[in-house]
């Protein structure tokens, strides 16, 4: 089809990003004419992403997965070509419509809280090219064209996450003191490289695989998978390598263990900005990436039976159950309201990772696990859209970050309260709340997939569990439950009030809320009537986009016991007890100042202060990449660069000037002077008398004189030649 | 057309006479006569590459020296092309940039300016852009000898008489190492003739056979590595690139050293291709180091021309990664990456210009949060940087991938070795985001320091050309066809 046609005919994926970009670069424009005009085109923009999304819906339902093409945009010489082009199916869909329908309610949202903020034409031009990058990266039908979403996205979140670059001192996060404090501009930065350390590792592995398999395109990529992945399982080592060197990449994004220290210092943009990162896009990508790709080594693994294929596998899955246990700990101990909300997300994050990673364990397994990790992804954006909203309401009225300086919230903000509150449920996995249904069938996979590698890390995932709910009831409690702190009572005293957020602020929270609820409820009912599920109607959808792409492959499916499900139902309810009783006991029923229990055992505050330090991963981070760095620049520029390579060249010029000195009194002085310096300065001398009426000796002319004889002489030739 | 080549040369040729006497007269706005002419050949280098696109190329031929054999020749094909195009705007755009950078800088210098010294800037400047763009077009080793050897005394003239610092010094130490390379590069070209009897570049390819080639080859080479400064060569560049006055340290760095590494690919990792390739693992080992070596020395300074130009050795080491691999992915990624890396230094070195004369210094620890008060120059530099450092949409996203996907497809063929410097290296290419990003934090954010509250956006006359420059590096980073329908087809006819 002609580019032209094909854009008639499927407009919604091409224009999904194109017209969030086209919004961006407006931006400034707009502004030029109205600064209204530019925050409701920004509306307007995301907007139009979401009709464009929503437009895909139909192509969802009428099934299959439709590579369209529209342009070549770099021809090899092979003869080959990178084409530009869209891969829409259920997986591409889904994801879209999730993050064009959350960054809409966020662009809402934004409306009121950065209102007055002199610098929204910045604000508004990264935050459309931010979902601009993310639908290219979700709708991209080849991984070079999904790096570029990859690295826009990456480039947003530096600019949105430094948006207040004059560091002033209330923008700082981290503390309170004696704890090291940063500022935006370098949490910005600190986002960038560490995901950048990803993204090489990831470009590292796109060149390997095409290499072997001469395509970037997901579609080729598993239809040749026989040739390429067998050529490259030929080579002990490589395949493993490749996929470790791949996964690199979706673990930077996603903020995953061991990249994952640069989420919590995100917090420093905006608090919508947060929201978008942690909801809609940016880690979303990693796991994004990893459902995309997971096909082609589910193929290498249980069609063409290469055992290395399941490295990919493997590791996924346990850096996923490792981090959610990681990040789960450390929230527990956090005092800031917006980090408690960051380490969930890396925590909750990994059971996404958890789930796509077990997929590959079995051979019957596959559909399942991809399913409870795209369910996990669409409960997760919802829920914690709306948390981190809540929570920038929160910080907003009561001007801090800290929860120590919160409480008693729930009386001045009734509304952001309720909200908060549901969708702290959801996060907790509190039946019948969306995210219930999502993290149990994360565990479902995990038993269904039934290795003892699964199941070990079902067991870490499962104590991450229990630590969300304790968390979360924490978080809730410290927040709108009990006293007022002293810094709320400070306030009203000198006649600031906390009050509820404007509507414009609260309303797309409700709407995230209405929908996690409905979400949770039709899940509910689907365990009566299948057809109304979520999670099956993206099981049905995800199965068919798999058998229509593996072609004739058959694709076996492992029928799941009763049995098995009650025990994921079981497992979740018993850490909800786990997490939900001690959680009870110190915060809603504030029986015991969990602080006392702490400072009376030398156990007890040491594990507080291993999880406070963040298991000392950062502070080794930042020892031994930042100040390694910084040390070894220093010396290798005072020692060898200034030391070394300098003297090198001032002691050959030294010697050139000695050994000329020396030849000149020898040699030059002595014979070539004397013998022809009497007579030749003669002759000169004679010439000289003659030419010197020309030669007036002004630099200036001298210059002339030589470019005009240049001149001459070049013209000469070339006349000649012709 | 005919002879649009030649124009190409002639026309600057013939204005530099009228630049240096109109200069007398004209002062400050001699910049604009200079313009003109490089509009032209702008204009023709342009119509030029339309007509090219088929992968056809253009060749005048003109008699010069019959007695000798040679010829004066000129080709434009895809290789040399968008060199000849980049060289070319870069040229018009810091042209127009000098006029208020060059005031500055004579007022900076004390004394009230008189007109010559307009006028013999800009017509060194015209002679030496003449240098550059005749270098790339030429078809025989003794013509390109000769322009080689011209770009370098105008550029020596420029810092020695309007440099910073200790010029006459650096001056000196610039003009006597890329000499010195020169030398030995016209060495290799008359062994080459001894060999071929033929001083063609077309006629190269007759050395392999000779058991001197890889000497040959190394004798050429280490002229073009000392020009592209790569690492134990490098010493000279620092201080040349910092100390010559900006204008002229933006067509350096981004236009001149590159050069080196164009006519490596032309002259032997085309047409010695075997030779070269037996040498590509301790090349990219070489390149690595100059990767990383450069990078880390750019961490290390405060001066942010001397940052600039280490960050230049930097880059230089993956256009060199990027030729040693000796496949068509790799040499023609390092051609890209030429012009993505002339684009964004170019713009990074003005940026620099633009602290110079709006904030009065060059050390970064007296700058920071200027972001508020230079808004656009901080954008152009975050662009400049993106452009270097390879993040998309700018074109150096473009050319770095084409780079690495050479790199490993030849370390996957080659060896396990390759294979670790392959995948070190793409892990390096952090420390480029890291110095940039560091760099533009502390120039341009956090609280704006009390002496630099009355400082004011750079004039339109300074950061329009840059503005220019950054929207065409994003177009070709948005459609790289434009270059890559150059490079691929004939790179990849000739080598695999």
């Amino acid at each position: 089809m002609e580019p032209l046609e094909l854009l008639l005919k499927y407009p919604g994926p091409f224009l999904c990003w194109i017209l969030p970009f086209i919004g961006a670069l407006l931006t400034p424009l707009f502004a030029k004419i109205n600064e209204k005009l530019r925050d409701y085109m920004a509306v307007a923009f995301s907007f139009s992403a979401v009709i464009s999304t929503t437009s895909m819906i139909p192509l969802l339902l009428s099934g299959g997965s439709h590579d369209l093409k529209i342009a070549k945009w770099i021809v090899f010489p092979s003869g080959g070509a990178l084409e530009v082009g869209v891969l829409v199916d259920p997986l591409s869909i889904i994801v879209a419509n999730v993050v064009a329908f959350i960054s809409f309610l966020i662009v809402i949202y934004s409306l009121g809280y950065m209102e007055g903020d002199p610098c929204l034409t910045r604000y508004w031009f990264f935050f459309q090219f931010f979902i601009g990058s993310m639908l290219l990266l979700v709708l991209s039908d080849n991984l070079i064209q999904v790096l570029i979403g990859w690295e826009g996205v990456g480039t947003c979140s530096y600019g949105l996450i430094g948006f207040y670059y004059r560091d002033s001192k209330e923008r700082w996060l981290g503390g309170p003191p004696p704890t090291p404090m940063f500022p935006p501009s370098h949490c910005g930065m600190k986002a960038f490289v560490v995901t950048g350390i990803g993204d090489v590792f990831l470009l590292a592995a796109i060149f390997i695989i095409y290499h072997y398999a001469g395509t970037f395109n997901f579609l080729e990529l598993i239809h040749h998978s026989e040739g390429w992945l067998q050529a490259m399982a030929a080579v002990p080592g490589l395949l493993s390598l490749t996929a470790i060197l791949f996964l690199g990449g979706p673990i930077g994004k996603s903020a995953q263990f061991p990249l994952h220290e640069w989420l919590p210092e995100a917090m420093a943009g905006p608090t919508p900005v947060s929201a978008l990162i942690h909801a809609a896009t940016m880690v979303k990508a990693g796991v994004y990436l990893v459902a995309r790709v997971s096909p082609i080594f589910y193929i290498g693994r249980w069609s063409l039976h290469i055992t290395e294929a399941q490295t990919f596998f493997i590791v996924i899955a346990f850096i996923g159950a490792f981090t959610a246990f990681l990040a789960a700990s450390q929230a527990i101990v956090s005092l800031e309201l917006k980090k408690i909300l960051a380490y969930s997300t890396v925590s909750q994050i990994g059971y996404m990772m958890l789930g796509l990673g077990v997929s590959g364990l079995s051979e019957g397994g596959f559909v399942l696990g991809l399913t409870s990790g795209i369910f996990h992804l669409v409960s997760h954006a919802l829920f914690k859209a709306a948390l981190f909203l809540c929570a920038g309401s929160v910080i907003h009225a009561v001007e801090s970050i800290y929860v120590f300086d919160m409480g008693g919230l729930k009386r001045w903000m009734p509304l952001t309260h309720a909200f908060m509150l549901l969708a702290t449920l959801s996060l907790s996995g509190i039946p019948p709340f969306s995210g219930f249904w999502s993290k149990d069938a994360v565990f479902l996979s995990c038993l269904a997939a039934g290795t003892p590698l699964a199941i070990a890390f079902l067991a870490l995932g499962a104590v991450s569990a229990a630590m969300t709910f304790f968390y979360s009831l924490r978080m809730i409690s410290l927040t709108f439950y009990g006293h007022p702190s002293h810094h709320i009572e400070e306030m009203e005293h000198h006649g600031h009030h906390v009050h509820e957020v404007k509507p414009i602020m609260w309303v797309p929270c409700a709407i995230l809320v209405a929908v996690m609820v409905v979400i949770g409820v039709l899940a509910a009912v689907g365990l009566f009537i299948p057809s109304l599920s979520p999670e099956v109607f993206i099981e049905e959808q995800l199965h068919h986009m798999i058998e229509h792409t593996f072609e004739h492959m058959h694709l076996p499916v492992a029928h799941v016991e009763v049995g098995t499900k009650l025990t994921a139902v079981g497992l979740s309810v018993a850490m909800l007890l786990l997490g939900g009783l001690p959680g009870w006991f110190f915060y809603l029923a504030r029986r015991v100042d969990p602080r006392e229990v702490v400072e009376s055992s030398p156990l007890l505050r040491g594990l507080h202060t291993f999880l406070w330090n963040r298991w000392y991963i950062n502070p080794l981070y930042y020892k031994v990449f930042v100040d390694g760095l910084l040390n070894l620049k220093e010396a290798v520029f005072k020692y060898f660069e200034k030391g070394v390579m300098d003297k090198i060249s001032d002691a050959v010029s030294g010697l050139t000037v000695w050994l000329g000195r020396g030849i000149f009194g020898t040699l030059e002085v002595e014979v070539i002077d004397k013998g022809l310096n009497v007579g030749v300065p003669r002759v000169a001398e004679g010439v000289y008398h003659r030419v010197k009426r020309i030669q007036t000796g002004v630099l200036s002319y001298n210059i002339l004189y030589i470019i005009l004889a240049l001149l001459v002489l070049i013209s000469f030739f070339m006349l000649g030649g012709m | 057309m005919q002879y649009a080549l030649a124009q190409v040369l002639l026309v600057p040729l013939v204005f530099t006479p009228v630049v240096y006497l109109a200069g007398r007269k004209a002062g400050k706005q001699t910049g604009w006569l200079v313009a003109l002419p490089l509009l032209y050949t702008l204009l023709l280098l342009l119509s030029v590459a339309y007509r090219i696109r088929e992968g056809i190329s253009i060749v005048e031929v003109y008699s010069w020296a019959p007695l000798a054999g040679l010829t004066f020749g000129l080709k434009a094909d895809g290789l040399s092309i968008w060199m000849a195009i980049t060289i070319n705007l870069l040229c018009l755009l810091v042209a127009v940039y000098s006029i208020r950078y060059m005031e500055h800088r004579f007022h900076e210098e004390g004394h009230e300016p008189s007109p010559t010294v307009y006028a013999s800037y800009y017509a060194l400047y015209l002679l030496y852009a003449i240098g550059m763009l005749g270098t790339v077009l030429a078809t025989n080793l003794i013509q390109f000898y000769l322009f080689y050897e011209l770009m370098l005394v105008p550029s020596w003239a420029l810092i020695n008489n309007y440099g910073y610092g200790e010029r006459e010094r650096i001056g000196m130490m610039y003009f006597l190492w890329t000499h010195v390379g020169a030398v030995i590069l016209l060495a290799g070209i008359l062994s080459s003739y001894w060999i071929t009897g033929s001083f063609e570049i077309s006629d190269l390819s007759g050395v392999v056979a000779a058991p001197m080639a890889p000497w040959i080859a190394f004798a050429i080479l280490i002229g073009f590595f000392v020009k592209m400064a790569v690492f134990g060569l490098h010493i000279w560049l620092p201080y040349a690139h910092a100390e010559a006055p900006t204008p002229i340290s933006a067509l350096l760095s981004p236009a001149m050293i590159g050069i080196g590494a164009y006519a490596a690919a032309r002259l032997v990792v085309i047409p010695m291709n075997e030779v070269f390739s037996r040498f590509s693992l301790a090349f990219s080992l070489w390149a690595l180091v100059t990767m990383v070596y450069g990078g880390l020395m750019a961490l290390a300074q405060d001066d942010v021309k001397r940052f600039l130009a280490y960050s230049s050795v930097s880059q230089m080491g993956y256009i060199f990664l990027g030729l040693s691999c000796a496949n068509a992915y790799g040499v023609t990624g390092a051609m890209f990456h030429y012009v993505s890396h002339g684009l964004g230094k170019c713009i990074l070195f003005c940026v620099a210009g633009m602290l110079i004369t709006q904030a009065e210094t060059r050390s970064i620890k007296k700058l920071g949060g200027l972001a508020d008060r230079m808004p656009l120059t901080a954008t152009l530099c975050l662009l400049g940087f993106f452009a270097i450092a390879g993040v998309p949409p700018t074109v150096g996203f473009m050319s770095k991938w084409i780079i690495f996907s050479g790199v490993f497809t030849a370390a996957l063929e080659h060896s396990i070795e390759m294979l670790v410097i392959a995948v070190a290296s793409i892990i390096m290419t952090v420390i480029t985001v890291g110095y940039a990003l560091w760099t533009v934090r502390r120039i341009f954010f956090g609280p704006l320091p009390e002496h630099l509250e009355e400082v004011e956006e750079a004039p339109p006359i300074m950061t329009v050309p840059l503005l220019i420059l950054a929207v065409i590096s994003v177009i070709l980073g948005v459609y790289p066809r434009l270059v890559t329908d150059y490079l691929f087809p004939l790179i990849g006819g000739l080598i695999p």
